[in-house]
């Protein structure tokens, strides 16, 4: 048995690409991403009346700037500071680290191990169903579902899984995506069905998929080395969108659409998709793509590790700081090394605007935002962060001083 | 004499000659052929008894059958002026006068209804249709149904929310439960119940909904179950609680104290992990409730309705009295009603020393401390309905289409309604009879219906004795969809069910005198009738999917991803060919597992294979996809190494379409 | 209620079934002991009264005289009558200084065959009853029960152990029923087991200083009426050890014996405080009222009346016992769970077997407390616990015994008589047996533990 099982692992690792041997380091931060991008609708803050009903997000007209900020560490009890993912929903803050998974609810972190059923303990992604509460982890051995603490996984040797290794999960209703190593297996959650959509029956070049995000009853799927595909999840279409150069060093012509074929983040809010690749970010708004980049935008890196859109904003989680844009207006955070604290860059193509905060986010390499009501969550290779303050972009930018570039 | 008369006088002779010794010969061979197939020296049984009685679609099925309605679910209206009730076996609703003791009204409705509930003004009720995977919204002053509500695969007990707004269904076999906006009609979310979810009940206060499920959640091998009770907070429509009934299975009736601090369900404590060397003092099956104490840090206890040496088998409805004196279980395979004095069973748990509590639920000796008293009734006694005052309990005797009326003062049965039911007694009714009752098993320990609810499976292994303890542990099958899948059990030792059914399974399981021919003629005819559901896995008549028609071309390949030929033997077809997709044969596909002492398994019929999880002979797999993921590390078990997982995913598609009826037919034909 | 219901029925069917020239429904069977001969009567010292005889009397009809079946017997007791009422089976002796023996007569005293033959000259076969299929369970060679087919061309010991067996009864789901006494309980208990002998086990507790008196015997519904310390008790059959009911409660005198003659009412054995003759007497399921029976005849006692045809057939087993075999097989979850004291505070490390020849064997147990072992069949076993340095723990048990290829569970020793085992797949039983049969020229050995050795649980892989 043990050898058949191994014997598995090994078979369906083939499919994988040379890629997906997990580097060590940064590197590993680098591969572990993951997309979710729902709109938080879930039930009231800790310590409200779960009774009152849901809250829905207030959509923001402008950038926000954060600039209060608290970091949770395993000081604070996290399980590790290593955060790979985080996510709010139904009440509670969850967390995906490299030592299990953890929600913060009523001032108290819990812990969800791999003794109480989670499928890996390196837990890249998470979503919460806004219809049942139920939280799904994508995790490195298998799609775990929590339902009011009950933990399930589902690997690929008890299930129809396409692999062990969740990058990304997203779940609306009965419709739970995983995006995996070996492709994006889709779940019914009313009646347990599986699909596997890789490059075997669906357009992508490679079944390596990073992130999954479903809006407006549509899939959108960042493929590794092949954009971003949309599955319509009533008709069953698939559309795919690549970078029209087929350019990996560069992308040549501006705004011609995607601006790499290497995706790893998507995120569709009010109708704007926005992906991230490790060569910049692109918008897409149904009839027009544009590309940003760090050498003619805010955007502080180009490798970008995770996107999650509120609203008209995208919130760009880099190797090197976090930034929140509406495409127009830019607000990059980073930590100042040594100090404890940090800069705020705030620009909108015209005018700039340079804050020096004694508080920002714990780390500069990002993988992963969430929002609860109007505060800001964010997950660092080195602590959680909580940006609770914040004042309007366009405002600082007119009183700052700010200077023409 | 002529040479032709002779020539003819000879004729006949050798003809007659040949007519006696081909009758002869022909008896003589019918005769060794019976008590081959029924396993006793001087059987009873006659060639009909295979050959015809036990065919439900044979040519003569109607002159041994008859319409039963089998009430299943009884209701009472607001004003107690009018009793629902679901009469399962001939899909129909029945409006029943309690005054008049008449049916006034008998509404078809889906196939298999199941539940009932109604508005309090009386003039909507709704009824859940097991195979029917809807609910039917019928108007009670029409007399009509009105529409249809899709719901999850199964539905069963349903609910109603206090402003009648919300509509709470128990999908059975897709482990959810529907939340129907009664509004729109539309089932708006679901949530994921535990296994087979069975029953819902709101809280007095409404602002929970509790639902009981039948089937443990985990199957891991080896392990007792743990069944889950789940709880909805219905203001959030989120659950907030998934207690677990460690070690018990199939709670099926659930209701409350009318202050809301207790919810009480039904329960069984089966003891298949244990070596079935014996049957006296609860070894095998025993039967209680579940008391929840409903506040912060509130105790969830199991409690033994039985006594030492006396067993009440298959509790199945639970009603507590307004008043919440009392509360009512019915047994329906012990045709007794056990009463519960509430207020001693909660001064006897508020006194139990705390680590005794544990041991409690394996105690048969504490029932006397809470039973006041125990109501003989009629056969397959099932759900249960107050009376609004509480004065009268009526109760659906399933296999007798009556309903019988209980004072709840004098703690007996003082009338019956008669709802209609054919009068003659037909062989497979009798047989339906014989296998909802612990009757013929020692002390009553366990009816048919105990491991093999509504003839399916209870997702358990067992340890049976004849091959030694702790050793060929056995997967319980579904008796659903068994014509022509004879050989029987795992090693295919039974030729038939009247072996299998038999006195060896008198000796080594029922322990007291075997079935009387009759009677085993009788269940078995009975269990031939079994049906599987209706599949939902087939998009309709002969429509398979576009990955399940490659499923399909996967079970039926003869050649693997590279091109090489699979041998015949170890192709999926060969062994489960269609329509019962099995050869009948044994085979070893290196499924041995760690207690088997054989190592060659009967192919089983693959028909709805969806919903009979665990999988293997020894229940080790706990999915579909374990057979191949971790079950055959010789790739014999039909050659899969090759498949990559979409195929995988394919072909367990395809797997799950077979068997049943689609849907759509039963639709048309309900 | 619902047993009197059953009662009737079960009358009412026996009455249909009999026609013609069967014997009256409510025709008395009885022993009649020489009345001088007191010693014999109230203190069961005397189990074969000289000059005993069996009788009948129609107690339905007042002008009806004793009709005496034994003529022909120098002594005759412990009538059993068979489910159809035709055949009344007693012990036996034929002529002075015989052994007692087994016997059968038809109903009207005709046709006295032998059914089971002393194997010595000064046996003592006692206490017949019926069994399905007309085979017969009675007290024979070493005090212990046998089981002889109908025609006595079998008989067959189901019963292992040095204490007596006495006073079998058939219930009505086919167990048998008996009064059973070991070494250090000079008290007899109530068992039951099966008709092959398997599943013996305890069934009702009486107590230490009372005295059981005969046999139980078992009404329609199921509940059993006996005689303890001269009085009339029952117990529900559902909980036979916490149900005791004493039905004589408030009358005077000595009862000896006891029989359900209807729905309502008992036929009794009954000494007045002021007489010094047993006679039948009918007493209300009340108790309010006792009736002496006509069947005065001052020169003997009657005792141990039978009612014909007052009950359906026993159901039948079908035996588990496999005579290829030469032992059986025993598990238990837990050896430290116990209603017992423990002599010490830790846990138990292994299981002794003895045998009243001698130590069989040590067993280490599991790390859950279970062992499981293959022990020689048809002989009396003894089990003691003992910690890591071989010291007694709890017991030694009482003596039990395993018919050929009977398996048998226990959740622990001297356990909780009314507990259902956990759920849980014992450690032992994933293992084959731990074999202690005996070795010819030893009757010791250690399985499992080095000799000399401390004894330890064995450790779950």
């Amino acid at each position: 048995m043990t050898r058949n099982a191994a014997s598995r692992v090994s078979r369906y690792a083939a499919h994988l690409p040379a890629a997906t041997a997990v580097p060590a380091g940064a590197a590993v931060v680098a591969a572990v991403m993951a997309v979710t991008g729902l709109v938080i609708t879930g039930r009231p803050a800790a310590g409200q009346d779960a009774a009152a009903g849901k809250v829905a997000t207030t959509t923001r007209s402008t950038v926000p700037v954060y600039d209060t900020w608290q970091t949770f560490t395993t000081r604070d009890g996290l399980p590790s500071d290593k955060i790979y993912t985080v996510k709010v929903g139904d009440g509670r803050v969850w967390i995906g680290t490299d030592k299990g998974a953890a929600y913060l609810e009523d001032g108290d972190w819990h812990l969800l191990t791999v003794e109480d059923g989670l499928g890996h303990s390196i837990v890249l992604s998470i979503d919460v169903n806004e219809e049942t509460g139920d939280v799904w982890f994508g995790t490195m051995s298998g799609l775990t579902r929590w339902s009011a603490g009950r933990v399930e996984t589902f690997d690929q040797f008890n299930s129809g899984l396409a692999n062990d290794v969740v990058y990304g999960v997203a779940a609306d209703g009965e419709h739970v995506w995983a995006a995996t190593a070996a492709g994006a297996a889709y779940l019914n959650a009313y009646t347990m069905e599986w699909g596997i959509f890789s490059d075997e029956n669906a357009p992508m070049h490679e079944p390596w998929t990073y992130g999954v995000d479903i809006s407006d009853g549509v899939a959108y799927i960042a493929a590794w080395g092949g954009g971003v595909l949309e599955y319509d999840l009533a008709t069953g279409e698939w559309r795919d969108h690549r970078d029209p150069d087929g350019e990996m060093e560069i992308d040549l012509f501006p705004d011609d659409g995607l601006v790499h074929d290497i995706t790893t983040a998507v995120s569709r809010e009010e109708e704007i998709l926005w992906v991230g690749t490790y060569f910049g970010l692109s918008r897409y708004d149904g009839a027009r793509w544009r590309g940003y980049f760090d050498h003619d935008s805010g955007l502080s890196s180009n490798f970008i590790n995770f996107v999650r859109a509120r609203g008209p904003v995208a919130w760009v989680c880099t190797d090197d700081g976090l930034n929140a844009t509406d495409g127009t207006t830019w607000v990059t955070y980073r930590r100042t090394e040594n100090t404890g604290g940090g800069e705020v860059l705030i620009s909108d193509g015209e005018t700039e605007a340079r804050r020096r905060h004694t508080s920002t986010i714990a780390h500069n390499y990002v993988l992963g935002v969430d929002f609860e009501e109007d505060r800001v969550w964010v997950a660092t290779a080195k602590g959680l962060s909580l940006g609770v303050a914040y004042r309007e972009a366009t405002a600082l930018l007119t009183s700052s001083g700010a200077r023409n570039e | 004499m002529s040479g032709s008369r002779r020539r003819r006088l000879i004729g006949s002779g050798i003809g007659v000659v040949l007519l006696v010794f081909v009758g002869v010969n022909g008896y003589t061979h019918s005769l060794e052929h019976v008590q081959y197939m029924a396993g006793t020296e001087s059987p009873s049984l006659n060639c009909f008894a295979c050959h015809v009685t036990t065919r439900p679609d044979g040519p003569f099925a109607s002159f041994y059958q008859e319409d039963y309605l089998s009430p299943l679910d009884v209701e009472v209206s607001a004003d107690g002026s009018s009793l629902y009730v679901t009469a399962e076996d001939l899909d129909r609703l029945l409006l029943v006068d309690p005054e008049r003791r008449e049916v006034l009204r008998s509404i078809p409705v889906g196939r298999r209804p199941h539940s009932v509930v109604a508005t309090r003004d009386g003039g909507t009720a709704y009824v859940s249709n097991r195979w029917s995977n809807s609910v039917s919204i019928v108007d009670l002053s029409a007399g009509t149904v009105t529409g249809e509500i899709e719901v999850g695969t199964g539905p069963s007990a349903l609910v109603l929310s206090p402003d009648e707004s919300t509509l709470y269904v128990a999908n059975t076999t897709s482990d959810n439960v529907s939340i129907v906006d009664l509004e729109t009609g539309e089932d708006r979310r679901r949530f994921v119940a535990g296994r087979n979810p069975y029953s819902v009940a709101l809280s007095p206060d409404g602002t929970a909904l509790y639902t009981t499920s039948r089937l443990s959640r985990d199957l891991t091998f080896r392990e007792p179950p743990a069944t889950e009770l789940t709880v909805l907070d219905t203001r959030s429509d989120r659950v907030v609680d998934r207690h677990v009934l460690q070690d018990a299975h199939v709670v099926e009736g659930i209701d409350f104290t009318p202050d809301g601090e207790l919810a009480l369900v039904t329960l069984i404590r089966p003891k298949n992990l244990i070596p079935a060397t014996q049957i006296d003092r609860g070894w095998m099956q025993t039967f209680g409730i579940g008391v929840l104490e409903r506040r912060e840090g509130g105790r969830l206890i199991q409690l033994l309705l039985d006594d030492v040496n006396a067993f009440y088998a298959d509790p199945y409805d639970i009603v507590v009295t307004p008043d919440g004196d009392r509360a009512f279980v019915s047994h329906s395979g012990a045709d007794v009603v056990t009463v519960i004095d509430l207020p001693a069973l909660r001064e006897f748990i508020d006194t139990a020393p705390p680590d005794s509590l544990a041991a409690y639920a394996n105690h048969l000796g504490v029932s006397s401390r809470y039973v006041e008293a125990r109501i003989p009734t009629g056969p397959n006694p099932k759900s249960m309905a107050l009376s609004p005052d509480g004065a009268l309990l009526y109760l659906a005797e399933r296999v007798a289409d009556r309903l019988a009326v209980i004072d709840t003062d004098r703690l007996e049965v003082v009338y019956h309604i008669d709802l209609g039911g054919p009068a003659r007694q037909t062989l497979i009714r009798r047989g339906q009879r014989l296998f909802h009752s612990a009757d013929h098993t020692f002390q009553g320990q366990f009816s048919c219906r105990s491991c093999h609810p509504e003839g399916h499976h209870d997702a358990l292994t067992y340890d049976l004795e004849p091959d030694g303890i702790g050793l060929n542990i056995v997967n319980n099958l579904s008796l659903r969809g068994l014509p022509g899948t004879a050989p029987y059990k795992w090693t295919g030792k039974n030729v038939s069910l009247y072996r299998q059914c038999g006195f060896r399974f008198a000796k080594w399981l029922t322990r007291t005198e075997p079935y009387a021919e009759k009677d085993l003629h009788a269940l078995v005819a009975y269990i031939m009738t079994l049906e599987h559901a209706p599949n939902r896995y087939r998009q309709g008549p002969g429509g398979l999917t576009a990955a399940q028609l490659r499923g399909k071309a996967i079970f039926e390949r003869e050649r693997t991803n590279d091109g090489e030929e699979i041998p015949p033997e170890n192709r999926c077809i060969t062994c489960h060919p269609p329509p019962l997709f099995t050869n009948l044969a044994k085979a070893d596909v290196g499924s041995t597992g760690p207690t088997d002492t054989e190592s060659e398994f009967d192919a089983p019929s693959l028909n709805n294979l969806y919903d009979q999880a665990p999988y293997l002979h020894d229940g080790r797999a706990m999915s579909l996809e374990e057979i191949w993921t971790r079950f055959a590390p010789e790739d014999r078990h039909g050659v899969a190494n090759d498949l990559t997982k979409t195929q995988l995913n394919d072909l367990i598609g395809y797997l799950k379409t077979l068997g049943g009826s689609d849907v759509g037919q039963a639709r048309t034909e309900g | 209620m619902r047993g009197i219901r059953l009662a009737a029925v079960a009358l009412a069917v026996v009455a249909t079934a009999c026609g013609g020239g069967d014997p009256p429904v409510g025709l008395l069977v009885f022993t009649q002991v020489p009345a001088q001969d007191v010693s014999s009567v109230g203190s069961d010292a005397h189990q074969f009264p000289v000059g005993s005889r069996i009788v009948t009397l129609d107690s339905q009809d007042p002008s009806a005289t004793l009709n005496i079946l034994t003529a022909n017997f120098h002594s005759a007791r412990a009538p059993a009558v068979s489910p159809d009422g035709r055949t009344v089976a007693f012990s036996g002796q034929r002529d002075e200084g015989d052994p007692w023996e087994i016997w059968a007569i038809d109903i009207d005293g005709t046709r006295a065959r032998r059914i089971v033959r002393a194997a010595g000259a000064d046996s003592r076969y006692t206490d017949p009853a019926f069994l399905p299929g007309g085979r017969v369970v009675f007290v024979g060679e070493g005090s212990a029960l046998h089981v002889a087919s109908a025609d006595g061309s079998t008989v067959t010991r189901i019963t292992h152990h040095p204490g007596p067996d006495l006073s079998p009864t058939v219930l009505a789901d086919g167990r048998v029923l008996f009064a059973s006494g070991q070494p250090s309980t000079p008290v007899p208990r109530i068992f039951t087991a099966r008709a092959d002998g398997t599943a013996a086990q305890l069934f009702y507790q009486n107590r230490p200083d009372s005295q059981l008196f005969g046999r139980a015997r078992e009404r329609p519904g199921g509940e059993l009426v006996f005689i303890e310390s001269g009085a009339v008790v029952s117990v529900s059959p559902g909980r036979p050890l916490a149900s005791r009911t004493v039905l004589s409660e408030g009358l005077d005198g000595t009862f000896h014996s006891v029989f359900p003659l209807g729905p309502d009412n008992y036929v009794v054995s009954y000494r007045p405080p002021d007489r010094s003759r047993f006679g039948l007497h009918t007493l209300d399921a009340d108790m309010v009222g006792l009736e002496p029976l006509p069947d005065a005849d001052s020169k003997y006692h009657s005792l141990e009346p039978v009612v014909v045809g007052s009950r359906l057939a026993p159901k039948t087993f079908e035996s588990v016992v496999d005579p290829q075999k030469d032992y059986g097989e025993l598990y238990c979850l837990d050896a430290d769970h116990s209603s017992l004291p423990a002599a010490g505070a830790d846990g138990s490390a292994a299981v002794r077997v003895h045998t009243p020849a001698g130590l069989l064997g040590d067993v280490p147990l599991e790390a859950d407390g279970s062992f499981y072992i293959q022990v020689p069949a048809d002989t009396p076993l003894q089990f003691e616990t003992l910690d890591t340095e071989g010291r007694v723990v709890r017991g030694p048990s009482a003596w039990v015994w395993l018919r050929p290829g009977e398996r048998r569970g226990c959740i622990g020793c001297h356990e909780d008589r009314q507990l259902a085992p956990e759920n849980r797949v014992p450690d032992a039983v994933r293992n084959p047996p731990v074999v202690l049969l005996p070795v010819p020229d030893s009757t010791t050995m250690i399985a499992g533990s080095e000799p000399g050795g401390r004894l330890a649980r064995r450790q779950t892989p």
